[in-house]
């Protein structure tokens, strides 16, 4: 009964570590994602200040 | 000289044709039960005829083939042929609906969604039925992921020379050494973004755009779909304007971008190495062209007819359509007759080379994909170095894509073929519909946009084209999808029956 209730609990763990490492990969996803937009963000603020200088 | 395919190479192609069309008739039955679902008596018996067809056509394949072994060019000409049988399936609930002028319209539309093009040629969307909605975004996801792709997952421990098949659908990377665990993943990762996805834009519909539960379930579903898969149907006509809701756009927004990801590179980041993001050679040169394109877009959005002044709505419509072009998604926040009319020629170039450019290889997205750039680009480097120091210097060019790889003739050729390839086929659609009598500018926009599955329209598709350019349209999106090998594949074949000895 141990051995079950053990290797159950280990399976749990397993399945909560691979979850919490697809979670981590989610949010590097989402940070590229958020570069990705405050890049192109500045890019258009220096246009524009370019645009109102000349 | 060619050598004529033997009857069991042609009878296998047939099997095999069968037996994934077998899996693929099954699938008429969702938009069925949604049907029953919405009390929409018409469109479930639609589904059920186009299901009763599939299953026949797919049984007459089964029994008219015999199992055997395919070579690679047989494996390549059998996806060509798989998806063309695919697109005259699925067309014929859609044009049961009512909702399309000619068989041919809903080949188009059938075509559109199972390349994740986003062109569409339907009539009054705004009143089709839910069931047959769906099915066009549905189609999209099914066969974004790839036909073969879950044809492997199901005939699986059978798979056999399936891997050529795979390699036709327009992918060559393995995640696993195994390619039905490749498929399986394939299929994990886009589940997860599913019930995340869904999920998200649900609970943004339903308390921000106050839809009720069921239809804000029904519109996430087909959004997710559709942007995931970077295919661009939308359940509006009006796209995702019709919503009027900044989180609906930012959602979608990253969902485009995770669908343009590579599905290796999910995979790295979730199991392996999160560095990975900024290592990959592909996503550095994703990074760099969205920026290019972004800027030209700016310049352009700047002149004359400029109608966007402020830093929000420029950022808000000019950023959504370049990494709607660039991810191959189609989805617009504006009308099509304002990117015709108010967008100036040099902001339309710059949609036009973020379309061109395309997403990441082994993703949904199309076009001439970021990895092809960055050898092109790389290989430019190496010719110059080797220009540049004497020639008894042995010069090296490297790059990182999942693991470090050296740049040599075969991977440099490969990629120049195929972009030139796909740049011959956007001039090409451009020319016809430039002797049709249409500006340059629009068709040539119009043809990349096919070529490279994006979806966005100057408004040149439309029910009342001429038919020859619907036919152009068909092809060109079939063969950006595949990536041309399997359409030269299936001319092969067919000049082996005719003229081979």
């Amino acid at each position: 009964m141990d051995k079950v209730l053990n290797s159950e609990r280990k399976c749990l763990i397993g399945w909560f570590k691979s979850s919490l490492k697809v979670l981590l990969g989610l949010l590097v996803e989402v940070a590229y994602f958020v570069w990705l937009v405050l890049t192109s963000a500045f890019l258009l603020f220096l246009f524009l200040q370019f645009k109102a200088v000349f | 000289m060619f050598l004529r395919p033997s009857q069991s190479c042609l009878r296998s192609i047939l099997y095999y044709l069968g037996k994934i069309l077998y899996l693929f008739a099954f699938l008429f039955l969702i938009p069925a039960f949604i049907a029953l679902l919405f009390k929409e008596i018409n469109p479930f018996f639609d589904f059920l005829i186009g299901f009763s067809v599939a299953f026949i056509v797919s049984r007459l394949f089964y029994w008219l083939g015999s199992e055997g072994s395919l070579r690679v060019g047989d494996s390549l000409s059998l996806v060509a042929i798989l998806w063309v049988v695919a697109m005259l399936l699925s067309a014929l609930p859609l044009y049961l609906s009512g909702h399309y002028g000619s068989y041919l319209d809903a080949c188009f539309e059938a075509m559109s969604g199972l390349t994740t093009t986003g062109l569409t040629l339907v009539q009054d969307l705004d009143h089709m039925a839910y069931s047959t909605n769906f099915w066009r975004h549905f189609i999209m996801f099914i066969a974004g992921q790839g036909i073969v792709v879950a044809g492997i997952l199901v005939f699986g421990p059978a798979a056999g020379t399936l891997y050529n098949l795979y390699v036709g659908e327009g992918r060559e990377e393995k995640i696993f050494p195994n390619v039905v665990n490749t498929a399986k993943f394939i299929w994990a990762a886009s589940f997860v973004y599913l019930a995340v996805g869904v999920f998200v834009l649900a609970l943004v519909l339903f308390f921000g755009s106050g839809i009720s539960f069921l239809l804000a379930i029904f519109h996430s579903a087909c959004l997710f779909m559709a942007a995931f898969d970077t295919g661009g149907f939308t359940p509006q006509s009006q796209s995702v304007l019709y919503y009027h809701n900044f989180l609906v756009e930012l959602v979608t927004l990253y969902l485009m971008i995770a669908g343009t990801m590579n599905f290796a590179l999910h995979f790295n980041l979730w199991f392996k190495d999160k560095k990975e993001i900024i290592k990959n050679i592909e996503t550095r040169s994703l990074f760099f062209t969205i920026l290019l394109c972004w800027i030209i877009v700016i310049y352009g959005l700047m002149k004359p007819p400029y109608y966007l002044s402020s830093f929000a709505s420029l950022f808000k419509k000019g950023f959504y359509h370049v990494l709607s072009a660039h991810s191959g998604t189609g989805y617009m926040t504006i009308y099509a007759k304002q990117l015709a009319t108010q967008w100036s020629e040099a902001a339309l170039i710059g949609l036009i080379l973020a379309m061109a450019f395309g997403g990441s290889s082994c993703s949904t997205a199309g076009g001439i994909k970021a990895i092809r750039l960055a050898i092109f680009f790389k290989s430019l480097a190496l010719e110059v170095k080797k220009r540049a120091l004497p020639s008894s210097a042995i010069v090296l060019e490297r790059f990182h894509h999942f693991r470090e790889q050296i740049l040599n003739e075969e991977i440099v050729w490969s990629a120049f073929f195929i972009t030139l390839l796909y740049l011959l086929t956007y001039f090409f659609g451009g020319l016809i519909g430039s002797l049709l009598g249409y500006p340059f500018l629009f068709s040539f926009f119009e043809s990349v946009s096919a070529t490279a599955n994006v979806g966005l329209s100057v408004g040149i598709t439309n029910p009342s084209m001429p038919e020859i350019l619907k036919v152009v349209y068909i092809i060109q999106m079939l063969a950006g999808r595949l990536e041309f090998i399997s359409i030269i594949s299936v001319f092969g074949l067919f000049n082996a029956i005719i003229r081979g000895k």
